[in-house]
């Protein structure tokens, strides 16, 4: 079973220094395993109805320091993200 | 603009070390309501929030002792932009219009002021300025100059003659200066610089872009009248001052007083704006 893939979204736009900062991170299955899912009910006018679909892996991965210019963020695992300060240069 | 460096790590389920690394974009911190030492701010305006001017600032009109004329429609507040100062002249070998405005907002006597500016083209014969005039107490007499820029006069004689900023002591005969050169080159008062002038007890300094550009004081002016008149003019606390922000034209003689705003014959359309982007006044 091959290591999953650590995905970090990092901000796009230029940030002053002094401004919050948010990483955020994605933990994928790097054998891209999917489970699928089902659901059934039944819509206003009576009829059967059901749904099927499919949702990817996401696979475990801990975070345990995340700096930004040396200066370390606060680590969210739960939610997976990091946020901060920009720190002035 | 610049970057900072990230760096991360951590494990994954299998007890493997990962980590990773990249960088973000900067911008550089914007200081310009951050006040001097020991101040705090007193005004603020952005025109580049604005569509018209705001509470206390009227627009100039009539004639100068440039020989052009201050028209309101030569004066716009434009959102994104700032306040325009608009010289032009529309017809061939006619006469200059330009823009002017006053700020009555009592000035405190002592304080900093500071703004961004720049013109959008600077050339022989544009005048752009920011001063300020006695509006209550004290002598009411005087000038105090944050910024003028002389673009030289026509013939070129003397062009560019970049100045700087300076307070003169008036009435006229009674009249001296003192005056410190910015040493902005000629294409670079096409560009937005933040103007302060700084004034205490006894003193003014001037920068540009956080950098000092010189002090001026009551030792420094040219004349024993106008040293001797800096305590009435320029340190009685009492006193107020309003703004005034005008775009002349800088004629062919060489004493503002001999000025006729005169352009080479076949320049018309608009020349140039003097644009005020923000002020903010700290004390």
């Amino acid at each position: 079973m091959a290591a999953p893939t650590v995905n970090v979204t990092a901000p796009t736009s230029p940030l002053a220094p002094g401004s919050v900062v948010e990483f955020t991170w994605t933990v994928l299955d790097a054998d891209n395993r999917t489970i699928d899912w089902q659901g059934a009910g039944v819509d206003s006018q009576g009829n059967p109805v059901t749904l099927t679909g499919s949702i990817q892996v996401q696979d475990t991965f801990t975070m345990n320091t995340f700096t930004l210019g040396g200066v370390a963020l606060s680590i969210d695992n739960a939610n997976r993200k990091a946020t901060g300060v920009v720190p002035v240069a | 603009m610049g970057s900072l460096p990230y760096a991360w790590a951590g494990v994954d389920r299998q007890g493997n070390p990962r980590a990773g690394s990249g960088a973000i974009q900067t911008t550089t911190a914007d200081t310009f309501l951050t006040p001097p030492p020991g101040q705090s701010q007193w005004y603020a305006v952005d025109f580049r929030q604005l569509s018209t001017l705001p509470a206390g600032w009227t627009v100039r009109t009539g004639g100068t002792n440039a020989g052009h004329t201050f028209r309101a429609q030569n004066v716009q507040v434009t959102p994104g932009v700032g306040l325009e100062h608009i010289l032009e002249r529309p017809t061939v070998g006619g006469a200059v219009y330009s823009g002017a405005v006053n700020g009555n907002i009592n000035v405190p006597q002592f304080c900093t002021i500071r703004f961004d500016a720049y013109c959008t083209t600077f050339r022989a014969g544009t005048w752009p300025s920011f001063w300020a005039r006695p509006q209550s107490g004290g002598a009411m007499q005087g000038e105090k100059d944050y910024v003028e820029g002389f673009g030289g006069h026509i013939p070129p004689s003397t062009y560019p003659r970049v100045w700087g900023g300076g307070f003169i002591v008036t009435p006229y005969p009674a009249v001296g200066v003192d005056t410190v050169d910015f040493a902005i080159p000629e294409a670079q008062w096409q560009a937005r610089h933040t103007y302060e002038c700084r004034q205490v007890t006894g003193s003014a300094t001037f920068y540009v872009d956080g950098a000092s550009k010189g002090t001026v004081n009551a030792a420094g002016m040219s004349t024993t009248a106008a040293r001797n008149a800096w305590a009435t003019q320029f340190d009685n606390p009492a006193a107020t001052w309003y703004l005034r922000t005008d775009f002349q034209a800088d004629g062919p003689g060489t004493t503002n007083e001999s000025n006729t705003g005169i352009f080479p014959a076949d320049l018309t359309g608009e020349i140039s704006r003097w644009v005020i982007e923000r002020i903010a006044i700290f004390t």
